[in-house]
């Protein structure tokens, strides 16, 4: 078994394989991929794509091929969670202190409204200045591309860990990847189990990213933090469905699992801030029971 | 005359076989015979081999038909854990529904996992018979990590590193 582990996108990454060694050609390929990943779409660089127009007055505006890609599933998503999931929202972490100087200072001024905007194909209208957070949804993309990069490569057997988000094909004699789920909140503590077999894994709660009173999920029809959901995962065909999934349930607080289990082909369990487990019917892994 | 008398007599039996069938139809539970309590509760306990399975994936959909039975793996000889499978009826506002339950205990008799599953159509029943699936997890245990075998990694919301712990260090040692 091969390992590579590295720090990206503001975590620990380890990828594994099970039949080639991680060279110093594919390291390099990896790494480079995700720092311009980095730099098009993290609201931290002053010059990404998603900063791109935090200045720019009311107007239609071209956007790039895969920015256009982001944007529209993120669009989809804010009309499923009838508008509580909002990359625009990032506006509001600002204001919470939630910047890219890492100040965790909150704004004394009024409470901003998020700007408004729409996509059709590479064309992005805006209401005005306009920053995107695509914090939720990014990191999933990114772990598929990196297992594109694999599969292009010639790997077969492997797993992608992007700081507990993962993707895994399977291993070499074909059986799946075992993934222990974490309790939020509760750092060592397992709840359960669930096996990996080409799909991707996302996991997502409030009780890790947290600043003062704040954390780093905001609900936009609040413009507050959502209180209600504690964590979630999804067990999709990609990182980023996964990914997508628990975006919408971390930020949209009596979300309709059902409908988005159904419109991203996953599988779910939403963990409440009273610790109630909201397994889906077709979740496949064990859930640690009372005998 | 008399095929007249026929058509006549014909129409007021359909008209009144129709509207038992309406009646019946509108109001299914007002005959005391249908509303005599249905127990048509089916247990089926199986053994089930060596390592305890997951419960059964079901359809995103409501099942089409009232009891879908639960089925399970071919039984070997040397089984030890049990799957339990209970479909039951019970009785709503929109009629009779159905529910299903599935538990997987171990050789010990520890319940592993635990599903109930929907089998209602009525879109007000899937929301109630939904609403009690997702709390039917109720005894939840959390297992150290070190106690578990057999596991390749942990999924875990991400921890972020450097500038994000850092910046919020100092700012609690400002504090």
């Amino acid at each position: 078994m091969e390992m590579f582990s590295f720090k990206a996108l503001g975590t620990e990454w380890t990828l594994i394989s099970d039949d080639q060694v991680f060279d110093e050609s594919i390291q390099k390929s990896i790494l480079e991929k995700i720092a311009f990943f980095e730099e098009r779409f993290s609201r931290f660089k002053d010059t990404s794509e998603v900063n791109a127009f935090h200045q720019s007055l009311s107007g239609t505006y071209q956007v790039s091929d895969e920015f256009a890609v982001l944007l529209s599933r993120a669009d989809q998503l804010r009309t499923l969670t009838a508008g509580h999931y909002d990359p625009a929202s990032a506006v509001i972490l600002e204001h919470m202190g939630y910047d890219k100087e890492y100040g965790f200072t909150p704004s004394q001024k009024a409470l901003p409204s998020i700007p408004l905007w729409s996509i059709k194909d590479q064309e992005i209208q805006i209401s005005g200045p306009i920053t995107f957070d695509l914090g939720g949804i990014g990191k999933g993309y990114c772990i598929d591309m990196v297992a594109g990069i694999l599969a292009a490569a010639g790997y077969e057997h492997y797993l992608i860990d992007g700081g507990g988000d993962m993707y895994a094909t399977t291993k070499a004699d074909g059986s799946p990847y075992n993934i222990a789920l974490e309790w939020p909140s509760r750092p060592g503590t397992i709840y359960g189990t669930v096996r990996l077999c080409n799909q991707g894994l996302a996991v997502s709660d409030t009780a890790t990213r947290r600043f003062g009173e704040h954390h780093h999920i905001v609900d936009a029809e609040t413009g507050a933090n959502t209180k209600i959901v504690l964590g979630s995962v999804a067990l999709g065909a990609t990182a980023w469905d996964a990914d997508c999934a628990t975006a919408a349930f971390m930020q949209w607080p009596h979300c309709d699992q059902i409908e988005v289990e159904k419109m991203l082909r996953i599988t779910s369990i939403i963990i409440t801030q009273k610790e109630e487990f909201l397994v889906g019917k077709s979740w496949p892994g064990e859930i640690f029971t009372e005998a | 005359m008399a095929i007249s008398k026929k058509a006549s007599f014909l129409l007021i039996l359909l008209v009144g076989v129709v509207g038992i069938i309406m009646k019946f139809l509108l109001n299914p539970f007002s005959s005391k015979e249908a509303a005599k309590p249905v127990d048509n509760t089916e247990i089926v306990v199986e053994d089930v081999p060596g390592e305890v399975p997951t419960p059964i994936p079901t359809p995103t959909e409501p099942a089409p038909t009232p009891v879908a039975k639960v089925t399970s793996p071919e039984i070997p000889a040397k089984a030890t854990a049990k799957k339990i499978s209970l479909n039951t009826s019970y009785k709503s506002p929109a009629g009779m529904e159905d529910v299903g339950f599935v538990l997987n205990m171990d050789a010990s008799g520890v319940v592993s996992s635990a599903e109930a599953i929907i089998h209602a159509t009525n879109r007000e029943s899937v929301k109630y018979q939904t609403s009690f699936r997702d709390n039917f997890n109720a005894a939840i245990v959390g297992k150290k990590l070190s106690d578990l075998s057999s596991v390749d990694r942990v999924g875990k919301a991400s921890l972020t590193t450097g500038a994000f712990n850092a910046s919020l260090s100092k700012l609690k040692a400002q504090i």
